[in-house]
């Protein structure tokens, strides 16, 4: 109605008056609505679909339900019904919405035409790739991240079907962990750690709560371990050499020189020992390896040489022994050293000591995947055999890299013998790159088929590490792809029917249907799982809605009832603990340096999301940049102040951050978070901060030849500069007001 | 017509700080619910960021002694709320369900609600929100986008209870404990955060309320928070529960 000042008057007039009158005071609908959207005028009808689905974080799958309206994904939400998830999800989960709907995408197929990049379509992409593939047959490499699904089984096939090399790369390499499993517990992946029944836990720099493992299902688990009904408060105690968000939140939180884990495992052990407790079998079969002259000179010199104290040391002792079931979990820093698969070997080997495997509240093997195809246990490349590829890429021997989820440009530091990866991948010929985003490694490729992110693709994955028992996840668009993209498993399986060989299936939806079908007959002839035999009728259609909506299949009875035996190639490890060596002199780098993995962009490849750039470091509280975290006195001895910009320097390299003072930091080391530094990435990550990974030294594993990078020293030279640190926590360092603290504690 | 009709409800949270790991997760869920814009660089520079829900952090101590303690932080929708009889223009007021809500169509943005706001959780746009046209496709339709120069905080995602509440209504059922999940509640892995009806005797947080362990944050002030929290249990903590040394 056009509403004019007279027409109102005149209204008001024949009987509006007390409408009018009323509005003198507030409308009921204003109280009860709030939202201006609920307004006649702009007011949105539509019904919202909720469907589950599978999304992939740096920190693995989580299963989530997503909430569409309008055909747009707008929230996610962790999928109730799944075990590991439970209703839960983190922050990066959430944030693959942004990574769907990113301004950054890569809209269409690219070929690069001299210095700039042409779109070009579909098939003359996927022609250009399968000459590339022919030509390069016996020559070329594939370089992917890892991954427990589906789409990991296309790319094995692929790459032997074309005589490719394949590598997996990791930021952090977790080898050292791999192996230690695998020599401990004769494991191809991580156990389950079953904190939520667990009395007492140690864990050795394990971030569980924060960037290790599986987060979301470990922070469920610890809620209950702290608070949960029908049981005792467990005890958490965390010995890392820099305080992680997992060290915050223990009750006991010890500082260890870096690279000493194993020896305080040991010594842990030598006091167990030689209190007649834990295990008899291991115990006897320890000490022969932990003789009493070995456990007396441990025992003796273990504050000397790990900064740990021995009532510590004998307090942890009792408690697992006494204070059942406990579970000891080792990762992260721990194993970042010269010495780090040992020091993960000697502390996963006090699990057996205490006797905590096999236990509800102890650790759990999983079993494999029931789909064959899933068990997909490939090793990550460790920092020599990335020296090894590069000096093939050099000599001309890679004619053809493709890359797929991985920025290996940005995330490999220096390689032995100093060979640069970025200058050696330049050498190969051709590079294509599956990426979503313009990354690093992306920008050198001639030719980028864009992937569609998890919500606009079919996959069926494995939770890795699983729950402690089968647990099969299936992921399904949930949009319509919104840009040009195409699933990369269609992609290679494609190129595989282009050059003549019969593919495992015709598409990755084809093969996630195969699955089913396998699971369908489980049930069918084991009846078992998760889906009851006609629950929803008795076709295989009716199976696979049920698996949709459940976002998956799962069978909490099956246990892997895995017997424990004491390898003796372990027991010798045992001995021949070493020293920790470190790149760089103490006098010259008087510096230990931590990098950690940022809570929110973990190891940089979530830095192109801005709600990721957002989330402030838990205990920095900073954000959107790179900070150096220092010990108070010892920035005061420097006279450095925070936001300070100043120069951290390593035997292979320099950066430049912000000095951020941190009361939980020791004198001798300094923590740099990962995930800054783009120099590509898209406009929320690029010309942010600095990247920690370059300046790391190609110092190795002495046995598995993987990354330490734990063992890099700098040195830190004040550049005069001075900028504020962008953070959430005001300009005085938050502390309790003396009898008004707002965190209040109590000791019962 | 002026409102009368009262409401059996009164909307109330729990918090243990005993659960909560300070993971973030429910910082983005807000985020990503409430069509919270995009907390930039400049923004925490000029301390300026949109949070309505945050993780604090406290220190105690210092190296090798020292803690970090966590502690979420939004809206505590007071029942006596200091920031209510401030506004010039009835754009924030306590509604018949306990929620604290905001009437952004009414904020003039005078700013008086923050400057009175003891916890520090009510945000001003400073600037027009932007989106890239393509990040649009995410905000959600239920929730309006806050504009320039009005005042925004947490709702305890009023528009799930009023969605709760049609349902039920659609359904001819009662609400039950739990329906509701204000967004941060739902994604919070541990558990720490709890939601429900503080005049339902047998709600979770009716219950969970009266644990020994359960405070409010800045009671003496005397703003009747609805939020409560359980106390971070440390067993060296002293009998009066401040200062702990090893």
């Amino acid at each position: 109605m056009d509403l004019t000042r007279r027409k109102l008057l005149k209204m008001s007039g024949m009987g509006f008056g007390a409408v009018l009158f009323a509005g003198c005071a507030v409308p009921e609908d204003e109280f009860i609505i709030e939202s201006p959207h609920d307004l006649p005028e702009d007011l949105v009808e539509g019904t919202d679909a909720h469907y589950a689905t599978f999304v992939n974080t740096s920190n693995g799958y989580e299963s989530v339900l997503v909430r569409v309206m309008q055909g747009r994904a707008k929230k996610i939400e962790g999928n109730p019904d799944h075990p590991t998830s439970r209703g839960k999800h983190s922050a990066r989960a959430e944030a693959a919405l942004q990574s769907l709907y990113h301004p950054d995408r890569i809209q269409n197929p690219l070929k690069k035409i001299g210095d700039s990049f042409e779109e070009i379509t579909w098939d003359e992409a996927l022609e250009i790739l399968s000459d590339q593939v022919k030509r390069a047959a016996g020559k070329s490499a594939f370089i992917t991240t890892p991954d427990s699904s589906i789409r990991t089984q296309v790319l094995n096939q692929f790459t032997k079907d074309h005589d490719i090399s394949q590598f997996i790369f990791e930021s952090l390499e977790n080898t050292n962990l791999q192996n230690a499993i695998k020599h401990v517990f004769g494991q191809d992946q991580l156990p389950n750690f079953d904190f939520q029944n667990s009395s007492y836990i140690l864990s050795f720099g394990a971030d569980f709560l924060g960037t290790w493992s599986n987060s979301v299902f470990n922070s469920w688990q610890y809620g209950n371990f702290r608070q949960g009904e029908k049981r005792d408060r467990g005890t958490l105690i965390h010995i890392e050499p820099r305080m992680s968000l997992t060290a915050a939140n223990a009750d006991k939180w010890l500082y260890n020189k870096p690279g000493t884990e194993g020896i305080i495992a040991l010594t842990i052990a030598s006091v167990i020992i030689d209190a007649g407790q834990g295990n008899p079998n291991v115990s006897s079969a320890l000490s022969k390896v932990l003789t009493p002259s070995v456990r007396s000179s441990l025992i003796g010199s273990i504050e000397e040489r790990t900064g740990i104290t021995l009532s510590n040391i004998k307090d942890i002792a009792y408690s697992l022994t006494n204070d059942q079931p406990a579970i000891i979990v080792g990762g992260g820093l721990a194993g970042a050293h010269t010495n780090g698969e040992d020091n993960l070997v000697a502390i996963y080997l006090l699990n057996a000591l205490a006797d905590t495997i096999g236990k509800t509240g102890g650790i759990q093997y999983n079993p494999q995947a029931p789909l064959s195809g899933l068990n997909n246990n490939l090793k990550t490349t460790t920092i020599s055999e990335w020296g090894d590829l590069a000096k093939l890429m050099k000599n001309g021997q890679i004619e053809l890299a493709m890359i797929h989820d991985a920025n290996p440009v940005y995330g490999l530091p220096v390689l032995p013998e100093n060979l640069n990866f970025q200058n050696a991948l330049q050498s190969v010929s051709y590079i294509v790159s599956f990426s979503t985003f313009m990354d690093e490694t992306t920008a050198l490729a001639d030719l980028i088929l864009p992937d569609h992110t998890s919500l606009e693709s079919w996959n069926i994955n494995t939770s890795n590490p699983g729950p402690g028992f089968e647990a099969i996840g299936i992921q399904q668009p949930v949009v319509m792809p919104t840009t040009n993209s195409a699933d990369f498993g269609d992609i290679l399986l494609t190129i595989t029917d282009r050059l003549g060989t019969k593919p495992i299936w015709d598409s990755v939806k084809s093969g996630v249907t195969e699955n089913a079908k396998t699971l369908r007959s489980i049930m069918i002839n084991e009846n078992r799982g998760s889906l009851k035999n006609g629950e929803n009728g008795n076709s295989f259609d009716a199976f696979w809605v049920g698996l949709l909506q459940r976002g998956g299949w799962w069978d909490t009875q099956t246990k892997e009832m895995g017997q424990f035996s004491l390898d003796s190639d372990s027991l010798k490890r045992l001995t021949t603990i070493s020293e920790p060596e470190f790149s760089g002199s103490e006098q010259d780098y008087p510096f230990h340096l931590l990098p950690f993995e940022s809570q929110g962009i973990g190891d940089g490849s979530g830095a192109h999301l801005p709600w990721l750039q957002g989330i402030p470091d838990p205990i920095s509280t900073a954000v959107w940049d790179t900070w150096v975290e220092i010990n108070p006195v010892k920035a005061s001895e420097l006279g450095l102040r925070e936001g300070d910009i100043v120069k951290i320097e390593s035997p292979h390299g320099s950066l430049e951050a912000k000095i951020y003072i941190h009361p939980a930091t020791s004198p001798d080391v300094i923590s740099i978070p990962l995930g800054q530094g783009h120099k590509k990435y898209g406009r929320y990550a690029e010309g942010i901060g600095s990247n920690v990974l370059s300046i790391l030294s190609p110092s190795k594993d002495k046995n598995s030849g993987a990354l330490a990078w734990g063992a890099t020293r700098v040195s830190l030279t004040p550049t005069g500069v001075r900028k504020r640190l962008p953070k959430n926590e005001g300009a005085i360092e938050a502390r309790a007001l003396s009898g008004f603290p707002v965190v209040q504690i109590t000791n019962h | 017509m002026v409102i009368q009709e009262r409401t059996e409800k009164k909307y109330g949270m729990v918090v243990d700080i005993d659960r909560c790991s300070g993971c973030q997760a429910c910082v983005v869920a807000c985020q990503s619910e409430n069509n919270v814009r995009i907390n930039d660089e400049r923004d925490f520079l000029q301390r300026r960021a949109v949070q309505w829900i945050r993780i604090e952090r406290y220190w105690e101590g210092e190296f090798p002694n020292a803690k970090a303690r966590f502690i979420p932080m939004f809206c505590q929708h007071c029942d006596d709320a200091p920031c209510e009889p401030v506004c010039p223009v009835y754009a924030t007021y306590h509604n018949n369900e306990g929620l604290n809500v905001q009437v952004y169509n009414r904020c003039i943005g005078t700013r008086f609600c923050a400057n009175n706001d003891p916890y520090n959780v009510r945000f001003f746009n400073y600037w027009e929100p932007v989106w890239p046209e393509s990040l649009r496709n995410q905000l959600n339709p239920d929730v309006s986008i806050r504009s320039r120069g009005i005042m925004e905080k947490c709702t305890f995602c009023v528009q799930r209870i009023r969605r709760a509440g049609r349902d039920a209504k659609k359904a001819d059922q009662q609400l039950t404990d739990g329906d509701i999940n204000p967004a941060c509640v739902q994604a919070c892995p541990t558990d720490a955060l709890v939601f429900g009806d503080l005049k339902d005797e047998n709600s979770k947080v009716s219950i969970l309320k009266n644990h020994e362990r359960s405070y409010r944050v800045l009671e003496h002030v005397g703003t009747s928070p609805s939020v409560y929290y359980l106390k971070k249990v440390d067993k060296h903590a002293t009998e009066e529960g401040h200062e702990v040394h090893d």
